[in-house]
């Protein structure tokens, strides 16, 4: 569901992909720039606050319907450069028919400071463009859970990437409202098949496998050892043949004949042939 | 007899000087001339004729980049321009910095040094036990270095540059005393290091984090110039130096971090080194020596 609640039209109109570097989103983020590219029903403006403008420019050489902003460039005015680009400037441009990348809202918002850059994503998504799509690096907030609240309260579909579990699939967890005032909360596996982007829903683990998985490896003590313990089969059958001399000899064995003792009476002993327990009633 | 190190690909085959057949996985093998040849022809251990070997290339052993551990392990080239280093808690990335010094000089390229954490003597010191002689090559207009820490000094009880109350100021006229340096020392025929050792000490000049991140933001401007490359060090130890660090590992190139062991300190393994690109991840063990460090791969 998540693939179609991005990619289909009509278009959701502000996602928010919030990511870190452990959980990195730019993978959705660069496929939902390239299926818009790939569509070429509407123009992309492509506003740069954090990679470098050259090289990335130079990834789009061949495409038409892509306009690059240059927001990295003398950001604080120290060049003097009156070629400078303005991110209000720039938007007061935009017409219907665009599609609106942003590389990095926290630069953004170092850049213009957090009052400044919520106006200014709230006047372009009520400029009526198409799609509005924002890459939010958390761990580059000082505030995060501040402004991650007042952006997502901005945007329509808002994307936390979450750490693998079980499976080797990478997680998203979203919120997406809908048109109709619906709200849809979920967490989805998704991976990258190639180009392709596939989502699924995350499937009840059964019980057995996470208990296989959770079992642990039976450590061979022959891998950890500088020495080894084993024994080979020849070691094996001597140790079996090998008789210890102190332990006692099974019934079976013949051997030499227990020792005797013979025992003269004398004149002064009185030995009693009757056994005196005889009498007990055992 | 002279020594090379020859780097192979993977081969199989016949060796054309003793006739053994060998198999070989790709890495370096080491060889020895045979002497008052011409062209030269060398005793393989484990290679064919040098028609047979699909890429075979000459390293000499004087190389530092091969020879010497941390150099070989970090394989920067000119192609890396953003070099972000990051040094956790109580470790110190500065060996990385002047072995980078000394591939730097070994390549005849240029650097802008701006050391805010150590003096030049210190650079100075360490580089005659690498084996190079960094105020010689200041001499030479090969490096230029930019020391704040002497100017913070000269300014205590002034409140005039590095100490005035303007910081956006401060950081404005710091980055146009690097941009000088950077075209003093540039040449259209040699690779430029901007280093920068380390940023995270203009948070204790008391300069805000978003003028930190537009710093930053012009350093990583300089590579725009093809001939320019930028080696940012940063030192973490608390939530904004983090911040600092992380904007810079989104974007670089080669990523090197540098932290102590988890479980305290040990005599033979002094911490942890990680490179990371967009090809993978590597780590290393290191200990650091008087004269050098060696490191070794960790699981």
């Amino acid at each position: 569901m998540l693939k179609s609640y991005l990619t289909k039209q009509p278009y959701t109109k502000f996602i928010l992909i919030e990511d870190t570097l452990q959980e990195q989103g730019k993978q959705i983020f660069h496929y939902l720039v390239k299926t818009h590219i790939d569509k070429g029903q509407y123009k992309v403006q492509y506003f740069v606050f954090h990679e470098n403008f050259p090289r990335l420019r130079s990834t789009f050489t061949n495409t038409i319907n892509v306009c690059l902003h240059d927001l990295t460039g003398d950001v604080c005015g120290w060049d003097e450069n009156e070629e400078r680009k303005d991110f209000e400037s720039s938007i007061s441009e935009l017409n219907g028919g665009d599609v609106v990348i942003v590389d990095s809202l926290a630069h953004a918002i170092y850049q213009y400071g957090l009052g400044e850059t919520y106006r200014l994503i709230n006047n372009v998504k009520n400029q009526g463009v198409q799609q509005i799509i924002a890459l939010l690096h958390t761990d580059l907030l000082k505030e995060k859970e501040k402004i991650c609240s007042l952006f997502e309260h901005l945007s329509t579909l808002n994307l936390n990437i979450e750490p693998k579990f079980i499976s080797e699939n990478r997680r998203a967890q979203y919120t997406h409202k809908k048109s109709g005032g619906k709200v849809i909360t979920q967490i989805e596996e998704y991976k990258f098949e190639g180009t392709n982007f596939v989502t699924q829903k995350i499937e009840k683990p059964s019980v057995k496998k996470l208990l296989d998985s959770t079992q642990m490896p039976q450590a061979d003590p022959e891998s950890i050892s500088t020495f080894r313990i084993g024994l080979t089969d020849e070691e094996k059958i001597s140790r079996d043949q090998l008789v210890l001399p102190y332990l006692p000899k099974s019934e079976t064995q013949t051997g030499k004949e227990e020792g005797k003792i013979f025992y003269e009476f004398d004149q002064r002993d009185d030995w009693d042939e009757e056994d005196p327990d005889d009498d007990l009633d055992i | 007899m002279s020594e090379v190190i020859l780097e192979i690909e993977g081969f199989s085959g016949p060796c054309w000087v003793c006739k053994r057949t060998l198999i070989r996985s790709s890495g370096c093998v080491k060889q020895v001339a045979l002497a008052a040849a011409s062209p030269p022809k060398y005793h393989l251990d484990t290679l064919c004729s040098l028609s047979d070997i699909a890429v075979v290339t000459m390293i000499s052993l004087s190389d530092p980049r091969n020879s010497n551990p941390v150099l070989s392990a970090l394989k920067i080239k000119p192609q890396d321009k953003i070099i972000s280093i990051r040094e956790n808690l109580t470790a110190d990335s500065n060996f990385i910095l002047t072995h980078l010094i000394k591939q730097i000089l070994y390549e005849k390229n240029r650097l802008c040094l701006v050391s805010f954490h150590n003096p030049v003597e210190h650079y100075q010191y360490v580089g005659k036990k690498l084996g190079y002689d960094l105020l010689k090559a200041v001499e030479d207009n090969v490096v230029k270095i930019v020391e704040p820490i002497s100017d913070i000094v000269e300014n205590i009880g002034l409140e005039e540059n590095y100490l005035q109350e303007d910081k956006e100021n401060l950081v404005k006229c710091f980055y146009h005393d690097i941009k000088r340096c950077l075209s003093d020392i540039s040449t259209e025929e040699t690779q430029t290091y901007l280093m920068v050792d380390d940023l995270s000490h203009l948070l204790d000049l008391g300069v805000d984090l978003s003028v930190i991140i537009n710093f930053v933001n012009y350093c990583v401007n300089f590579i725009n110039n093809d001939r320019v490359s930028v080696v940012l060090n940063s030192h973490v130890s608390s939530k904004i130096d983090e911040i600092i660090a992380n904007n810079l590992q989104y974007i670089a190139d080669v990523h090197i971090e540098v932290s102590p062991l988890n479980t305290g300190r040990s005599t033979d393994v002094t911490g942890f080194l990680t490179v990371e690109r967009s090809t993978g991840k590597s780590r290393y063990h290191y200990k650091a020596f008087d004269r050098g460090d060696k490191n070794f791969p960790s699981r």
